[in-house]
């Protein structure tokens, strides 16, 4: 009985070193393996794996010493579920982490729309997602957002072209598309190209006009916006911009 | 386009003069540290708007004008500090950062801290010495964006071209052209001659797996 006991102890210790070897040998593999998605995720990755094979060590102890196996493993899975129901959004983030990293649908500075909010990545953290809008307001997201919403990337080309509504009180129109034209010309610099007059027309005693700018930054919208107001308003012309 | 390009050296010279070639119409903003360089870049680029700022004030200048900004490039004479400006430029959401190097061996930690065109003057030098010199393989431009590849290959033996004619065979959507050995410049496979050059430009996955192809 005793000879019995000791052998088991024997082989519980061996199971028990095995499994910390195991647990390095797999930590530093998957450290290396991942290390291409950033450290940090690696370095996470690998913990948790490294943690889950201890605790499949510790479960084969307990069933070699003969413990009651089965009371162990309803409490450990309790507890499980417990933190995983608890900690669903937290659990939801670092598996959205684990798409960021490996799908990379952006980077850093790309200029992203995803569910209602638009902006350029500002940085790219384990739990969110820094997001400044074209208004300068900083947005954090989190990770887990990009698991329900698709991810429009619109930083394949350089520019963008956006469009701005103008409304004057009813004026000429052939005055009316000069000053745009001229207005537009004093933008130019600020543009990644030719801006352009889209169409002009009347409409309930006033005068619609839509414009295209080609920008590069879309947070410059705003300060775009005003610098058209003023040129109108040094032409003697009111407008609103949209 | 509004760039502002922080620098007066060689590197910011040669920047200032592409940028005015690429958008004329675009509003340049230069920072210079030293008043008389300053004086004398207001002069020599009479077309931007020279400033002159100690090394501490630009930081402040990007965060307030990060807005408004299109491009921010680094082109000081010292990595650390054009790796602070990225630095400052991208935690403030500038679109474009460009860093200008001074020492190549600088490129992995602009790398890791995210600034994504970084521009290495030096790396033509064994470019065009592989060129020059005739070695076998030479990569010789790799697009900044679009993972677009230009490569050289030298045609060494017939195994080798024999090897290259099946793998171009295969790939529609490589283009090439062949420079004989007596410097005639074709652009059939059936031409490929011992000694002469074959430069296949394409993406930069499908040129490796060639090159990896031929054994290269």
């Amino acid at each position: 009985m005793i000879n019995d006991f000791i052998l088991r102890i024997l082989i519980a210790a061996s199971v028990l070193v095995f499994t910390y070897f195991i647990s390095k040998y797999a930590r530093v593999s998957l450290e290396r393996a991942f290390s291409k998605f950033g450290v940090e995720f690696a370095r996470k990755i690998s913990e948790f794996v490294r943690y889950f094979i201890i605790f499949l060590g510790v479960a084969a102890v307990v069933s070699i010493l003969s413990l009651d196996v089965m009371a162990i493993s309803i409490i450990i899975a309790s507890v499980a579920i417990f933190l995983l129901i608890s900690m669903r959004d937290i659990v939801l983030n670092l598996a959205a982490e684990l798409y960021l990293a490996i799908r990379r649908p952006f980077k850093e500075n790309d200029w992203i729309k995803v569910g209602e909010i638009e902006g350029t990545v500002k940085s790219i953290g384990s739990m969110d997602t820094e997001i400044i809008t074209y208004d300068g307001e900083l947005v954090i997201v989190p990770n887990s957002y990009f698991l329900r919403y698709p991810v429009i990337n619109k930083s394949q080309s350089l520019a963008r072209y956006v469009e701005l509504k103008l409304t004057f009180q009813k004026g000429n129109l052939d005055d009316l598309e000069s000053a745009i034209n001229d207005v537009l010309e004093e933008i130019k610099s600020e543009l990644f190209g030719e801006p352009e007059l889209l169409s002009i027309s009347e409409k309930d005693n006033r005068v619609e006009a839509f414009i295209s700018l080609p920008v590069v930054n879309v947070r410059k919208l705003r300060w775009l916006a005003a610098r058209i107001a003023k040129g109108f308003l040094a032409r003697g012309i009111e407008v609103e911009v949209e | 386009m509004r760039v502002l390009l922080i620098g007066g050296g060689h590197s910011a010279y040669f920047a200032a003069n592409a940028i005015k070639d690429i958008d004329p119409t675009g509003k340049l903003i230069i920072i210079e540290f030293t008043s008389e360089k300053a004086e004398v870049l207001s002069k020599t680029f009479p077309f931007a708007e020279v400033l002159h700022q100690e090394i501490d004030e630009v930081e402040s200048y990007i965060k307030t004008n990060a807005s408004i900004l299109d491009a921010l490039i680094a082109a000081t004479e010292s990595d650390s500090l054009n790796l602070r400006y990225c630095k400052v430029g991208r935690e403030n959401a500038i679109p474009l950062i460009i860093a200008i190097l001074n020492n190549p061996l600088n490129y992995e930690i602009f790398a890791k801290e995210g600034i994504r065109y970084i521009i290495n003057p030096y790396s033509f030098i064994p470019v065009e010495l592989s060129e020059i010199l005739g070695s076998a393989t030479n990569i010789i431009y790799k697009l900044p964006a679009g993972g677009v590849m230009l490569a050289s290959i030298k045609i060494e033996s017939e195994e080798h071209m024999h090897k290259l004619r099946k793998e171009l065979d295969k790939s529609n959507d490589i283009s090439m052209i062949f420079v004989s050995r007596s410097g005639e410049i074709k652009n059939s496979l059936s031409d490929l001659d011992l000694g002469g050059r074959l430069y296949l430009l394409g993406s930069e996955k499908k040129i490796k797996n060639i090159l990896k192809m031929v054994g290269e």
